[in-house]
C-alpha cells in the first residue's frame, strides 16, 4: 500500500503532530507512507514528518497513492487540485468553525464530500453542529469520530507540581485566534507581581491592549518562539497551569499534553470541551474573551495551592484517556475499513 | 376546560409552588380546575387555603367524568394517574430530576405509565435530555414536552432589614440532605471571620449535619436560619440579598433561584445537568461542582470582592429569569392541555 499524508497545516500544530505521529506508526509497520506539506514545505512542519521517519514529498506530488489521507479542511484543496481520485481516502476535520472558511473554495470540494471514503471527526459536535450542512451527501457509515491522542509520560518522568508563585504556560500560534491577549490582560489585571507566564508558538498579531499589557508585564513574560516538539515539555516542567483563552477550537492537542505533565488546563469555555474538561473538576473555565474571568481563574490557582494540586490530578486523568497509540489503533481501524 | 390534578400533596415546596402558579392562570383565563390531593393535613397542606383563594375545587375523590383532561404531578402521581388511562386525556408534569428517575427505575409497574399518557412535560431541555433520555428512548416523537416553570415579575415592597456593610447570601428552600445547605454553610465560614458577609437559609429545617450545626453555633451572628416563610416574606429576602445560592446535589429546575435572579440577584449553582441551556458558568451564573465547598467558597469571595461581576451576573441572570415569564409559560401549558383534549393524541388504555 502507498499512502500519502496531505498536512494542509501552516507551521507545526495539533493537526501536524497527530498526522505525522500516525503516518510514522504506519511506516514502522510496513506501509509505504509519505506526507506532503502544501502550506509549509520547508518549514518546521517537515522537521517532524523526518523525525517519525517519514519521507516529505515535493508540493508537485509524484508519489502515485492508492490511499490519501488528508488532515484539516485546507487539505482539501490540494485533494482537488492535485492528487486526483485515489481508490481509498481519508479526512480527517480538525477544524471548528474556522475550517469551513478553507471550504468555500476551490470548486470541486464539493464532490469530496461524496467521493470520501471515510470522514475523520474527534468529536461528535463537528458534524452535527459544525458540518452539518455539508454532510448532505455524505453516507452515515462513512463518517467517524476518533478523539485525539497524546504522547502520555511515564509517572516517574512527570516532576511533581512546583512549589511557589503561579506560573502558567501557553502553547501555540500566538495572535487572535487562539486570543493569547487575553492571558496578559488578565495577568496585569490581576496585578500579583509573582506570577510569571512561559509562552510558547509564533508570535503573530495582538490588539493594541494586549501588546500594551506585554509591555507592562515585561519581565514576568518568556516569549519562547516555535520550539522543536521534544522542548515544549521542557517549558512545562515548571508550570502549574496551561492557558488557553481561545475561542474556537476542537480537543487541542497542547492542552492535553500539558494535562498529561500535571498543569491545570485554564480555558475559553466551548462546547466541544463540553465532554473532557469541566469547570471545577478537571479545569478552571471562563467565558471566551471575559479577561476579569479568566483573571479571577488565575487568582484561584495562585492563591489555593490545595486546590491547584486536586485539578491538577484530575487534568492528569483526563489526559490518561486519550494516548497517541490509540488514535493511531483507530486510525487504522478506519483505514482497514476502507477495503 | 375542566382540568383535574393530581397531586399528592400541598406542602410548601417547588412543585406545589408550580402547580400553584399554574392553577391560578388557568382559572383566571376561565378554566375549571380541581386538585385532587390527599386528605393531608398540618405542613403537606400548607397550600391548601392558596388553592382555594385561587378559584380551584380541592377534593379527595372525584370521577373521570367530571373532567376533561388530568395532569399529574410529580412522579409521585404515578399510581393515581395510572387508575385514569382509558378514562381520560392524560398529562404527566414530572418535575424530579435524577430521584424521578430512581424512583421508577425501582418501579417497573409505574414506569410502563410513562408510555401509557398522552403527553410528558418537563421543567427544562437539560431535565429530558441528560436526565430522563434513558427512560424516555422508547417513547415516539413528540410525547416529551418541556414547559418551563413560572416564575412571577418582582413585585415591589419592603427589603428584609440586614447588618449594614455585610454582603448577604441567601438560600431558599427545605433544609435537607439533598439541597446541601450545609456546604453553602461551610463555604461562609471558610471565607474566614474578617469577610463582611451573612447568610440566610429560608427554608423548613428537616434535617441539617451535625458539622453545619456546629459552624452555626460557632458563628452565630453570620447565619439565620428563620425557617419555612409565606411568599411575601421570601420576596422580602431576595430584595436585600446580594447573592443567591443554592448548593444542591440534585434538581430537576428549581424556581427559587429564577425568582432570586428575576429579583437582580446573581446566582452560585452546582453544575447540574438539569441546568444545561439555562445555567452557564461565568455567563449568567457562578457554578462547581456539587460537594465541592472550597470552589464554592471561591464563587462567593468573587461576588463578594467584586461588585462589578456581581451586577454583570444579575443582569444576565434576570435575562434567564424573563424567559420563564407567566406569558409564555402560560400559554405553553394551555397550547399543551388544548392539543391532549383535542385529541391529537388519543388516549388508548393498556396501551405501551
Amino acid at each position: 500500500m502507498k499512502l500519502l499524508v496531505v498536512d494542509a497545516s501552516v507551521g507545526f500544530n495539533g493537526s501536524a503532530a497527530l498526522a505525522a505521529r500516525w503516518a510514522g506508526h504506519l511506516r514502522r509497520r510496513g506501509i509505504d507512507a509519505a506526507a506532503t506539506l502544501p502550506n509549509d514545505p520547508d518549514g518546521p512542519l517537515r522537521r517532524v514528518y523526518v523525525a517519525e521517519g517519514v519521507p516529505v514529498l515535493g508540493p508537485t506530488v509524484s508519489l502515485e497513492p492508492d490511499t490519501v489521507a488528508l488532515f484539516t479542511t485546507a487539505a482539501a484543496r490540494t485533494m482537488v487540485q492535485q492528487v486526483g481520485r485515489p481508490a481509498r481516502s481519508i479526512w480527517l476535520i480538525r477544524d471548528g468553525h474556522a475550517g469551513l472558511v478553507s471550504l468555500a473554495a476551490p470548486p470541486g470540494i464539493d464532490r469530496l464530500w461524496e467521493t470520501i471514503g471515510a470522514l475523520v471527526f474527534h468529536d461528535g459536535i463537528q458534524p452535527r453542529d459544525i458540518f452539518a450542512p455539508f454532510l448532505r451527501t455524505t453516507r452515515p457509515d462513512r463518517v467517524h469520530i476518533v478523539p485525539p491522542g497524546v504522547d502520555l509520560p511515564q509517572p516517574e518522568a512527570v516532576p511533581p507540581p512546583a512549589e511557589g508563585a503561579l506560573r502558567v504556560a501557553a502553547v501555540g500560534t500566538i495572535g487572535p485566534r487562539k486570543r493569547q491577549g487575553d492571558l496578559l490582560m488578565a495577568l496585569v489585571r490581576m496585578g500579583d507581581p509573582g506570577v510569571t507566564a512561559e509562552l510558547v508558538g509564533r508570535v503573530g498579531d495582538l490588539p493594541a491592549e494586549a501588546v500594551r499589557a506585554a509591555q507592562l508585564l515585561a519581565e514576568r513574560l518568556r516569549f519562547h518562539g516555535e520550539l522543536p516538539v521534544g522542548a515544549v515539555p521542557e517549558v512545562l516542567a515548571g508550570c502549574h497551569a496551561v492557558v488557553l483563552p481561545s475561542d474556537e477550537g476542537i480537543a487541542p492537542l497542547a492542552v492535553l499534553e500539558a494535562a498529561a505533565r500535571g498543569l491545570v488546563p485554564v480555558l475559553a469555555d466551548l462546547p466541544a470541551y463540553r465532554d473532557v474538561w469541566r469547570h471545577g473538576r478537571n479545569c478552571l473555565l471562563h467565558p471566551p474573551g471575559d479577561v476579569p474571568m479568566l483573571a479571577w481563574c488565575l487568582r484561584i490557582l495562585a492563591s489555593d495551592p490545595d486546590l491547584r494540586r486536586r485539578l491538577a490530578a484530575a487534568a492528569r486523568a483526563t489526559a490518561a484517556r486519550f494516548p497517541a497509540a490509540s488514535f493511531c489503533a483507530r486510525m487504522d481501524l478506519v483505514m482497514a475499513g476502507l477495503g | 376546560m375542566r382540568v383535574l390534578f393530581v397531586i399528592h400533596e400541598l406542602a410548601l415546596n417547588g412543585a406545589v409552588t408550580a402547580l400553584l402558579a399554574q392553577v391560578r392562570a388557568l382559572t383566571a383565563a376561565g378554566t375549571q380546575v380541581t386538585v385532587l390531593a390527599p386528605a393531608v393535613t398540618g405542613r403537606a397542606a400548607a397550600l391548601r387555603e392558596d388553592f382555594l383563594a385561587a378559584g380551584a375545587a380541592v377534593v379527595a375523590r372525584t370521577t373521570a367524568a367530571e373532567h376533561d383532561v388530568a395532569v399529574g404531578c410529580t412522579v409521585f402521581a404515578a399510581e393515581a394517574l395510572a387508575t385514569l388511562v382509558g378514562h381520560l386525556p392524560l398529562v404527566w408534569w414530572i418535575h424530579e430530576g435524577e430521584g424521578g428517575v430512581e424512583y421508577l427505575v425501582a418501579r417497573p409497574a409505574m414506569r410502563q405509565l410513562l408510555g401509557r399518557v398522552d403527553r410528558l412535560v418537563f421543567p427544562g431541555r437539560g431535565t429530558v435530555e441528560r436526565v430522563w433520555a434513558g427512560l424516555l428512548g422508547g417513547l415516539p416523537p413528540g410525547r416529551a414536552d418541556v414547559i418551563p416553570a413560572l416564575v412571577a415579575p418582582p413585585v415591589a415592597g419592603p427589603a428584609a432589614a440586614k447588618a449594614a456593610g455585610r454582603v448577604r447570601v441567601l438560600c431558599v428552600g427545605s433544609i435537607y440532605p439533598r439541597k446541601r445547605q450545609g456546604d453553602l454553610i461551610a463555604a461562609v465560614a471558610a471565607l474566614g471571620p474578617a469577610a463582611p458577609v451573612e447568610c440566610v437559609l429560608a427554608g423548613e429545617r428537616v434535617q441539617l449535619d451535625p458539622a453545619a450545626e456546629s459552624l452555626i453555633a460557632a458563628n452565630a451572628d453570620r447565619f439565620l436560619l428563620p425557617g419555612g416563610l409565606a411568599p411575601a416574606a421570601v420576596q422580602a429576602l431576595y430584595r436585600s440579598a446580594d447573592i443567591f445560592a443554592l448548593p444542591s446535589a440534585e434538581e430537576s429546575m428549581p424556581i427559587a433561584p429564577l425568582e432570586a435572579a428575576m429579583f437582580g440577584v446573581p446566582v452560585v449553582l452546582t453544575d447540574l445537568d438539569c441546568y444545561a441551556g439555562v445555567w452557564r458558568h461565568g455567563v449568567n451564573a457562578l457554578l462547581h461542582p456539587v460537594a465541592d465547598v472550597e470552589l464554592l467558597a471561591w464563587s462567593l469571595r468573587m461576588l463578594i470582592e467584586s461588585p462589578g461581576l456581581r451586577a454583570r451576573l444579575a443582569a444576565a441572570g434576570r435575562m434567564v429569569a424573563e424567559r420563564f415569564g407567566p406569558a409564555r409559560t402560560t400559554a405553553l401549558f394551555a397550547a399543551v392541555l388544548g392539543e391532549v383534549v383535542a385529541g391529537r393524541q388519543v388516549p388508548r388504555a393498556g396501551a405501551g
